[in-house]
């Protein structure tokens, strides 16, 4: 381990020098529009908090605000979901991604003000989005359920971040171009493709051929974007914050082809059952199988590249957030292979298992990645350093544990209730009534989610308003003894 | 590789004092001390791909594709039912064979069943019976088991309000098919009804059909019982098959 922190106090310096002085330029130059991008990113997640909350309760105490249409289970659950995918997801793959461009392309970004625009737009486009949900006026598609209005906001604000991270990749310093570099350019192109084209086919198609576009977009959405921006961070910060290289090369590669190749293909196993060719979910499923390859190549990269280092989950929270969601989205594709099997999907379909499957992508994984690369990058944009060992901790268990149960209940009483509703014989009410246990479980995790948030919430304004502790040494969960850096 | 930095550090500051943050000091390298605690930015391991990892894409492969054989319904537009095979298949399959093999294709009345069960299972039900009250059955209905010009004037252009079957009293509407199906399927269709579930009456070809639906052209509405009782029970359509001995019938 080298020790970089003594400076040599002579007037020639080493290059490793120069090196950190040219990051920090880097770094301070996109300091305005991650920053935004990450505050208003938070400040809806708090928001989804919130709708998430409620629409558990709604599960099993229908009764509960039932006085107010605009928390019905309904309009809650659809607000729930978009707030949580473009309130608070894109918005911070946006701000990490520019970082991470900025770094990778080892340029300083220059006009900010595009950015700030495009964010600026986004979030008035998820505003109008999100109000319009909640007073009933919706599209019927998952994720699409925003009116055409907040639907060209967000298009055009994506598109200036696109362009935007485009012109950086143009103007990158010359060196090999990382692993993370070919993800977040797959999620530039990924996101304006999905979004645009599924907007404009959905308003030009009718019937099945809808419902076939709306699962096609949301599929693309968590598979290709999400995954995308996400995987990235981790192939990122894993290495950095060890101070290793990557596994493989080889594996890297493999990983992304065969992950870009095939997750747009595996969106029709959300209609299996329904009133489409029967080739249509077959091909889905068989891409779904394919999926196998980027499961195994990237988990066993992630695995050998943190190979006899994983004690460092004890130090550094930005290895504990970023590893935990690696390991959730491997868990994520592994279930996905299993229950897009239409034998597997008789018992999981129409049932709460979809929910969770939904969550483990857009929560455990790609969320928790988004902390880990927040509790990376927010220190060098605002000068110092977290307040506080135990908030993180507070923040990570409470997110841990509560989304592990909400996962886990809704897999487990997603199953139970598949196989009651195939037996003929029981009633609706009663099957319903079987459920409730679980979805009381679920709202005890949701509360946990609560207090996670709000700490984190806190914890990230005492950062922003430079509450923090000062410049130099890292916030960890406990001291190491060898020097270098493992925030 | 040595270098002076201070050419850097005022790039980054030579908009001026105005422009330094809160609490920031101009000297770069101080404010930024996580950036120079910093590790250097990460590289690649060149190990190459294990080779059992390649029997796990070829285990993938193989298992994608025997799924994609099987439940492809033969890429048809209009097989819904992973399980149905894969007719087209089987049709080249069929004239693949020697010359006369042809009977092991599938029969009229197997076509039959399989255009019913498309189109008319969910109210008739698939025992023939349909539902009591609802949709009247066409097992041992005096409609279906009598000459072939009823059955396939309903076929062909519905029937609307009441009707008593097999002494049951129904009143919806029975569709009219026409337009949906083409005559070999409303032939076939007829011929499987009129031969299933204990009913016995001849078989109605396609060129009966054709000469009906001609026949009929001109009737716009779906027919009435009473436009159903004005034609004789045992009337058959031209041409075709001779007329079911009268002992056949109910």
């Amino acid at each position: 381990m080298t020790t970089q922190t003594e400076t040599p106090s002579s007037s020639a310096v080493t290059s490793i020098e120069v090196e950190a002085v040219d990051r920090a330029l880097i770094d301070a130059s996109t300091r305005a529009p991650v920053m935004f991008f990450y505050t208003t990113a938070l400040t809806w997640l708090f928001a989804a908090t919130v709708f998430g909350v409620i629409a558990s309760l709604k599960m099993h105490a229908p009764e509960f605000l039932g006085g107010w249409p605009a928390l019905t289970y309904g309009r809650i659950w659809p607000a729930f979901t978009n707030t949580l995918v473009y309130g608070w997801g894109c918005p911070a793959a946006i701000g990490t991604s520019i970082w991470l461009m900025a770094r990778l392309c080892r340029v300083a970004l220059r006009s900010p003000a595009a950015l700030i625009i495009g964010g600026i737009f986004w979030n008035i486009g998820v505003t109008v989005g999100v109000i319009s949900i909640l007073s009933g006026n919706m599209r019927p598609f998952e994720l699409l359920e925003f009116p055409r209005s907040a639907a060209i906001l967000l298009f055009i604000a994506y598109s200036l971040v696109s362009v935007w991270g485009l012109i950086m990749f143009n103007k990158r310093r010359s060196g090999h171009i990382y692993i993370t570099t070919w993800y977040l350019l797959g999620a530039f192109f990924w996101f304006p493709w999905l979004y645009g084209a599924a907007n404009v086919m959905i308003g030009h198609t009718h019937g099945a051929a809808q419902a076939g576009i709306a699962a096609w977009y949301m599929q693309g959405l968590l598979g290709l974007f999400f995954t995308s921006v996400g995987l990235g961070a981790v192939y990122y910060l894993i290495p950095k914050v060890l101070g290793r290289p990557i596994h493989s090369y080889y594996l890297a590669s493999l990983g992304f082809w065969t992950q870009a190749l095939f997750a747009g293909w595996t969106g029709m196993t959300r209609l299996t059952g329904g009133p489409v060719p029967a080739w249509m979910p077959t091909v889905s499923i068989a891409a779904t199988i394919m999926m196998l390859i980027p499961l195994v190549t990237v988990t066993v990269n992630h695995v050998l590249t943190m190979y006899g280092r994983y004690d460092m989950v004890y130090y550094s929270p930005t290895i504990r957030f970023t590893i935990f969601g690696a390991f959730a989205w491997s868990l994520s594709i592994f279930a996905a292979i299993i229950t897009s099997l239409r034998s597997v999907d008789r018992l999981t379909h129409f049932t709460q298992f979809s929910a969770g499957q939904f969550q483990l992508i857009v929560y455990a994984f790609f969320t928790m990645v988004m902390f880990g690369s927040m509790y990376y990058i927010v220190p060098r944009l605002v000068g110092c350093e977290w307040l506080s060992a135990t908030f993180i901790r507070v923040h990570f268990w409470g997110a841990a544990y509560g989304m592990g149960l909400v996962i886990l209940m809704l897999f487990i009483g997603g199953a139970a209730q598949g196989d009651a509703w195939l037996d003929p014989q029981l009633s609706p009410a009663l099957v319903i009534g079987y459920f409730q246990p679980y979805m009381i479980a679920r709202t005890i995790g949701w509360l946990l989610i609560v207090l996670a948030h709000l700490i984190f919430f806190l914890h990230f304004l005492a950062m922003l308003f430079r509450l923090g502790q000062p410049s130099g040494e890292p916030t960890l969960f406990a001291a190491i003894e060898e020097g270098g850096d493992h925030v | 590789m040595k270098q002076n930095p201070e050419d850097l550090r005022t790039a980054g500051l030579h908009r001026g004092a105005g422009h330094i943050d809160y609490r920031e000091t101009s000297d770069v390298t101080e404010v930024h001390s996580a950036v120079t605690r910093e590790k250097a930015e990460p590289g690649f391991g060149s190990v190459p791909v294990p080779l059992w990892l390649m029997a796990v894409a070829g285990v993938a492969i193989f298992w994608a594709g025997a799924y994609l054989g099987m439940f492809s319904g033969g890429f048809s537009g209009d097989v819904f039912n992973e399980l149905s095979g894969m007719p087209k298949t089987q049709t080249k399959a069929t004239q693949g064979g020697a010359g006369g093999e042809q009977a092991k294709g599938p029969s009229v009345a197997e076509e039959g069943k399989r255009y019913f069960t498309q189109n008319c299972v969910s109210c008739h039900q698939a025992t023939g019976l349909g539902v009591p009250g609802q949709y009247p059955p066409l097992a041992k209905s005096e409609f279906v088991n009598g000459g072939s010009r009823r059955v396939a004037m309903i076929l062909l252009k519905g029937l609307q309000g009441p009707v008593k079957v097999s002494g049951g009293q129904f009143n919806g509407a029975m569709p009219a098919w026409e337009k949906t199906l083409t005559d070999k399927k409303i032939s076939a269709i007829l011929t499987y009804i009129r031969q299933e579930w204990g009913n016995k009456a001849p078989e109605i070809t396609q060129d009966q059909i054709a000469a009906a639906r001609k026949e009929f052209a001109s009737r716009a509405d779906s027919w009435t019982e009473a436009d159903i009782l004005a034609v004789p029970a045992d009337a058959n359509l031209e041409g075709g098959a001779p007329a079911a001995p009268a002992a056949e019938k109910k």
